[in-house]
This record gives structure tokens, C-alpha cells and sequence, in this order.
């Protein structure tokens, strides 16, 4: 029973405990009386009038996340170069110049620092497949990994898929500012609209480091 | 007004109960680690001040679930929360007695209350949490507590001011945790938003400031062997929010921040200082650099936001965080515990106001930048090997 208070260790020091979490209506009836015998402070004994405490400085010195340069899926044999993305006239993210080349979007976060770090890829050109055609079949688990400048690596592991329309694409929910750092990798999906020239969906792999 | 206790506003939604949840238990673990670490210490004034506190906490979190969890559900959290704190206390005793029967007897209570409490959250949940991930997460706010305690009694003071750290950290994902579980299935959906994440992960970064900043005061105040290990941890929370802003703003953003920011809290040292040398016209300085950076901060935040937060009441805003900070490290050199417990914890929970209008105006002012839609990234070519189209 949860309400059962156990154990025999309320002595008369833990006085001091009972009183002020349990009587939560009247903390400050709490009297010195409770606490038994305390041992002495330390407090007294060290903060002495005119002595120096001890240096502190603040830290001044940071060192940013490295811009990200190649993209690794094993699980999917991806392995690609990174181009760097800003957006489209029409607002989007601009899609990568190379069928067989993955971007990262460089007006959000690096992968590996706070918040949502995105990379598109085409899924197929015009004639075959792509660099991101395997992506959407990556599972729960999988493991991606981003090369960085630097020569260090952030891995990250895939939590979740989604399709979406993109007429109907989420972007505050996708792309709005956390600070949780998250990978999102992108591509087309759905149907093709041969008018448009253009698959109607998006899919969306996300990732956290891990 | 100055010298009053804790007191969050009433929650006027399912997602600010979220939140104050979190911010509440970050809290907790914040003075639970306080009052471990004056007992192994033997300082008894501040243990009986941190106990206080964590009394109203305890008291608070009802206040919070009692609309969700019922009165006699508010009755049950109550009293185990309690025992738990009780013998987490109890685990600080046996460590500073060395005395291994009270430590062993204390972590065996520890970890039947972790089943009880873990239980107890299971059954308020409508079946959304499991008996397994419920124990979990307690079993782990009361390890890294437990854990912290054990380095800090074997002076090992890093290591306990990463326990610090890492104790407060879960206490949000506990509270995250503890609001899907708990709070209506609707509530729950939306707290993963962007908008709620980012407040949230604002409030727990500069209510850590808060933490750090005034433990590292005390321990300067009382020459103690912890102060360089609180010192690297209160720099480790200037580079996260440093961090921050470059996710933000941008790295010179971010720079520019540091600078700031550093200023900030080295002058809070060197008025800690100053006190401690009874040196007036040093605390007088620092005080008068302090308001430099209060206005200095102010332009900067307002700029970055796009003049969302208005200069002038954030100047006024991180002038109370100063004078709160001033008076509590004035009340605890003079060893008035109480009124500097209380003042720690006002100027802790300010942070949880400041961390709202920042956010606010910082997804606003972001959300105008955003891409409009999703990517273009396809060429058709194996459509209908895709999609059969």
C-alpha cells in the first residue's frame, strides 16, 4: 500500500524531513526543535570577513558544430556528398543540382547541434534511380551517419517515418526552431503528377543522435 | 516582490500544467541534491532551508495534479513523493555518518518507493504508461541523486556536479514523461510541439543558470572544495546556452551572446566576492556592471527577435534577475537560509516567465524564415515503379 510509511530509520534528525515535506499546508511551523542534535554548520566556519573566495572565470571560448560534408546510410548503401541548400523562389528548399548528390539546408542547424537539421535528396531522375531511392525503406533502428568538416562524425539513429502530401506539408511542425537536436532526412514519394512534373508527397525519415 | 516564495502562475492550459510539471521537478532535483549535500557536509541551516523548500515543491506538484490525479490520488503522491525525499535524506545521513547500515537501509526504502511511486503513476494514467517504463524513469531520478551523493561524499566533486546536471536534465524528460501520462490524451498530443519544446527546453537551460549560479555563490561564500567542480558546471550551461543561440541566431549570434552572458555571471562572482571581503565598493561596481549588461542584453535579445520582446521591460526583467541573485547571496553570506531559499527560488521560477516571452518571440520571429513547403526532389523517372502512377 502506497500510503504506508516504512522503515525505522526516522530518527530524531529526520525530523527535519518530515516536517518540511510532509505538513505541505503549514511549512513553516517547522521548528528547531525537530531537528534533534545537527551536526555544526560549516558554513560559519568557512565564509570568513575578509578573506578571497576562490577565482572563477566565465567561459569565453566556443567552438561551433562543423558544417556537415557527406552523408553515410549503410544500412540503405548510401554514401553522398553534401551539397549545401538555401531556398527556392517559391520558398521551398531548394532541391540538390545533382540527381546523385544529397544537400543539406544551410539557413537551419548543422546535424549534430540543437535542433532540427535537415537533408534532402532526389529519390529518382529521370531515368533511374537516385541517391535517397533506397531512403524510404530505411526501419526503426537504422543507423546514419553525417561526416563533418572538421573530420569528426555524428551518428544518429532513425526514429520515425512519415509520408505526407505536399499540398498539405507541415512546414511549422517540421521545420520551426527547438532546441533537440534531430536529424530529417527528405525525399519525394506518393504518386507522380505528370502535369506538374512533380510526386505529390514528401517523405520523411527523422533521426536523433544516438 | 523580493523575498516571497515559488509561486508559478496558475496554469491556464493542459500544456502550461506540462510545463510547469517540468519546470517543478527540475526544481525538486535541484533541492534534493541541495539538501543530500548539506547533510553530507553537516550543514544543518541549509539542509533545514532546502528541506523547506522542497516541502512547497512537493506541495506545489499537488496543487498542479490534484485537477488531473484527484484529491485522494493528490493525498497518495503526496505522501510517497515525500517518503522518498525522506529517505533520499536518510541515504545522506548514512553516507555522512559512514554509517553503512542507515546508507544500505535508506537505498532499499529508496527502491521500494520507486515501485510505489512507479505504480502509482501507472495506475492515474488511463493505461498510457507500463509498469517497466514507470520504474524506469524513477529508478533513474533516484540514481543520479543517489549517485551524485556517493561522489560527492567521496569528494568527488566533478563527478557529482555532472550528476548535478544530469539529475536536473531527467527531471524534464521525467516531467515530459509524467504530463503524456497523465494529463488528457489531447494535452499529451500537442506538448510535442515545437513551439512547447522550445519553451521547455528554454526554461530548463536558464532555470539551470539559475541553480548553478546560486550554488556556485554559496560555495564561494562558504570556501568550499566543490566550487571549482560548480564553477565547470556553470560554464558548461553558458556554452549549452551559447549553444542555443547559434541553433537560433546564428554563430556571430552567438559570440555576441557569450560575451554577454560571461559578463554576466563573472560580475555575480565578483559581487559574491566582494560580500565575502565585506568590500561595499566592490559590490557597488559590480552591481553598476551588472546593469550595463542587463540593458546590454536587453537590445541584443530584442534585436535578435526582431523588437518582439520590447528593450526596456526585458532591461527590467534581468534587473529583478540580478537583484534577486544579490539579495539571496546578501541573505546566505549573512545566514538568513530561509529568505535566501526563497529568493532562489523566485528567481528561479522568473526564468520559467522569461523562457515563455522569449520563446514566444523567438518562434515568431523564426517562424517568418521558415521554408514555405515541402522538397522538390524527384524526377520521375521510376514513378511507376514508386507508385504505380
Amino acid at each position: 500500500m502506497i500510503l504506508a510509511v516504512r522503515g525505522a530509520a526516522s530518527v530524531r534528525e529526520l525530523g527535519i524531513v518530515l516536517c518540511g515535506v510532509l505538513l505541505t499546508g503549514g511549512l513553516t511551523a517547522c521548528n528547531s526543535a525537530a531537528i534533534g542534535q545537527p551536526p555544526p554548520s560549516t558554513v560559519a566556519q568557512t565564509s570568513t570577513s575578509g578573506t578571497d573566495v576562490q577565482p572563477f572565470r566565465s567561459v569565453r571560448t566556443y567552438t561551433g558544430v562543423a558544417l556537415p560534408v557527406r552523408l553515410r546510410i549503410p544500412s540503405q548503401r548510401i554514401n553522398t556528398p553534401l551539397q549545401r541548400l538555401g531556398q527556392a523562389a517559391d520558398g521551398t528548399i531548394a532541391a540538390p543540382t545533382e540527381w546523385q548528390v544529397a544537400g543539406w539546408y544551410d539557413e537551419g542547424p548543422r546535424p549534430g547541434q540543437k535542433g532540427p537539421a535537415v537533408i534532402v535528396g532526389h529519390i529518382d531522375s529521370r531515368s533511374g534511380p537516385a541517391v535517397f531511392f533506397r531512403l524510404p525503406d530505411l526501419k526503426r533502428g537504422d543507423a546514419v551517419y553525417v561526416d563533418r568538416e572538421d573530420g569528426s562524425t555524428v551518428r544518429f539513429r532513425v526514429t520515425g517515418r512519415r509520408q505526407v502530401a505536399k499540398a498539405r506539408f507541415p512546414a511549422k511542425a517540421v521545420y520551426s526552431p527547438t532546441l533537440r537536436s534531430s536529424l530529417l532526412l527528405m525525399t519525394c514519394g506518393g504518386s507522380f503528377d505528370q502535369s506538374a512534373g512533380h510526386y505529390r508527397d514528401n517523405i520523411i525519415i527523422t533521426a536523433v543522435p544516438g | 516582490m523580493i523575498g516571497a516564495p515559488l509561486v508559478l502562475p496558475a496554469p491556464t492550459s493542459g500544456a502550461e500544467t506540462a510545463l510547469q510539471l517540468e519546470a517543478l521537478l527540475g526544481h525538486h532535483s535541484i533541492l534534493a541534491a541541495d539538501l543530500m549535500r548539506a547533510r553530507i557536509r553537516g550543514d544543518a541551516d541549509l539542509a533545514q532551508s532546502a528541506n523547506a523548500a522542497l516541502g512547497q515543491n512537493t506541495k506545489a506538484m499537488g496543487d498542479l495534479l490534484q485537477p488531473v490525479i484527484g484529491g485522494k490520488g493528490r493525498e497518495q503522491f503526496a505522501e510517497a513523493w515525500a517518503e522518498h525525499i525522506t529517505e533520499l535524506f536518510n541515504y545522506a545521513r548514512g553516507l555522512a555518518t559512514k554509517d553503512e547500515a542507515v546508507r544500505k537501509e535508506a537505498h532499499e526504502e529508496l527502491v521500494e518507493y520507486e515501485e510505489d511511486l512507479a505504480t502509482f503513476f501507472v495506475a492515474q494514467s488511463h493505461g498510457r504508461l507500463n509498469q517497466a517504463a514507470a520504474l524506469a524513469a524513477v529508478r533513474e531520478h533516484v540514481d543520479h541523486l543517489v549517485e551524485g551523493a556517493d561522489a560527492y561524499a567521496a569528494k568527488d566533486y566533478q563527478g557529482a556536479a555532472t550528476m548535478y546536471r544530469h539529475a536536473y536534465a531527467h527531471s524534464f524528460q521525467l516531467g515530459a514523461a509524467l504530463a503524456h501520462a497523465l494529463l488528457p490524451a489531447k494535452v499529451g498530443a500537442g506538448l510535442d510541439s515545437p513551439a512547447l519544446t522550445l519553451r521547455s527546453s528554454l526554461t530548463q537551460s536558464l532555470g539551470e543558470h539559475v541553480a548553478l549560479v546560486v550554488a556556485a555563490m554559496r560555495s564561494a561564500v562558504g570556501d568550499q572544495d566543490d566550487f571549482s567542480a560548480m564553477g565547470t558546471a556553470l560554464n558548461a550551461n553558458t556554452l549549452d546556452l551559447t549553444s542555443a543561440i547559434d541553433t537560433l541566431f546564428g554563430a556571430t549570434a552567438a559570440k555576441g551572446f557569450q560575451s554577454r552572458w560571461a559578463d554576466h555571471v563573472d560580475q555575480l562572482m565578483v559581487y559574491t566576492s566582494a560580500t565575502v571581503k565585506d568590500d561595499a565598493a566592490g559590490q557597488q561596481t559590480a552591481r553598476l556592471k551588472l546593469r550595463e549588461f542587463d540593458s546590454s542584453f536587453a537590445a541584443f535579445l530584442n534585436t535578435a527577435t526582431q523588437n518582439r520582446v520590447g528593450e526596456p521591460a526585458l532591461t527590467q526583467t534581468f534587473a529583478l534577475h540580478d537583484r534577486m541573485l544579490l539579495a539571496e547571496i546578501d541573505a546566505y553570506a549573512a545566514k538568513s537560509f530561509q529568505p535566501a531559499q526563497d529568493l532562489s527560488q523566485q528567481a528561479y521560477a522568473e526564468m520559467f516567465t522569461v523562457s515563455q516571452q522569449l520563446s514566444e518571440a523567438i518562434g515568431a520571429t523564426l517562424g517568418d524564415r521558415l521554408p514555405r513547403g515541402g522538397s522538390q526532389t524527384g524526377g520521375g523517372g521510376l514513378a511507376v515503379h514508386l507508385s504505380g502512377g
